[in-house]
């Protein structure tokens, strides 16, 4: 039985902060409960969010429809999201597959917050 | 441990016949089955894997399983052992990994119909400054390189979810050939370690 998406949630200067612990994110099950639990957030009223992917070194395309069913949900509910630390691969992943267009991309949760956060 | 071509490894018994072996369509190596590494030998997942000696340095590892996305952790690190063995250096092991990990999860998710048990089979290959992988299965035929390409500039609201893998593994790899060879899928990926990319 696949383990799922382990996550770490924290709210800082008003971002609603989501580590990814999995180092690996290509079981496409574990997909369906990284889309339902984004968009639980969403739907619970976090109005913006930042996943740090610092932990993930590999993910496959099946994530990608994740985060762009949370995207989808985050513009219904006028929400934000953002990403912080990827490795270059994954960010080369994002450029090809157009998800930096959709998304913020930040090297680093200060930068993230130095943004996003309230002041 | 050393098997024959009509033994496999699977949870700890070597089995005459395994289950899913008589789906298999083997291609003929030519190799030894070895005990690569026991990584992939600790669990109850039937695989082989198989490496190719090329005078004193292995250039080539295959690695075979049932097609299911219960598997793709093993193929995962069937995958970066072999590259690190090969000696493939890090900025494209990358890009190398990103589009079988994408081949192959198409394999696991659509390749057989649901309840059915097929196999997958992956080998890596460094031949001078590239690394081939040719990635088999008996399912369903598949041509990737007729896979519309997505587009990838649309907006939230009409961006469709799918069809990212086959795009990122065309741009990830320097190469993407597709035959269908007795009822199989061979889709070969090459990546050119000395080029630009």
């Amino acid at each position: 039985m696949t383990d799922p998406v382990q996550f770490m949630e924290e709210n800082r200067q008003g971002v609603t902060i989501v580590h990814i612990v999995n180092q690996r994110l290509i079981e496409p099950q574990l997909s369906d409960d990284l889309t339902r639990r984004l968009c639980a957030l969403i739907e619970g009223g976090t109005l913006s969010m930042l996943i740090d992917m610092g932990a993930v070194a590999r993910i496959s395309s099946v994530f990608f429809r994740s985060f762009i069913m949370a995207g989808k949900k985050a513009n219904e509910k006028k929400a934000r999201i953002a990403f912080c630390n990827l490795t270059p691969v994954i960010k080369e992943g994002f450029v090809i597959t157009g998800l930096d267009k959709l998304f913020k991309i930040y090297e680093s949760e200060g930068k993230a917050l130095g943004e996003l956060g309230e002041r | 441990m050393a098997l024959d071509e009509r033994q496999e490894y699977n949870g700890g018994n070597i089995c005459e016949k395994p289950i899913w072996q008589s789906r298999v369509n083997y291609i003929e190596t030519g190799g030894i089955i070895c005990n690569y590494s026991n990584t992939f030998m600790n669990n109850n997942i039937p695989c082989r894997t198989t490496e190719i000696p090329d005078k004193a340095k292995p250039a080539k590892f295959a690695f075979e399983t049932i097609a299911d996305t219960g598997h793709l952790e093993k193929i995962a690190d069937f995958v970066e052992h072999s590259l690190n063995d090969l000696g493939i250096q890090e900025k494209y092991r990358g890009h190398i990994c990103v589009a079988i990990d994408e081949a192959v999860t198409n394999v696991a998710l659509y390749a057989y119909p649901k309840n059915a048990k097929g196999y997958i089979r992956i080998t890596i290959e460094r031949i001078k400054d590239r690394v081939l992988v040719e990635i088999t299965d008996s399912g369903i035929a598949f041509n990737p390189l007729h896979h519309p390409v997505p587009d990838v500039t649309a907006s939230i609201e009409k961006r469709l979810i799918g069809g990212l893998g086959v795009h990122l593994m065309r741009k990830m790899m320097d190469e993407m050939h597709y035959r269908r060879i007795n009822n199989a899928n061979c889709l070969s990926l090459v990546k050119h370690i000395g080029g630009p990319k």
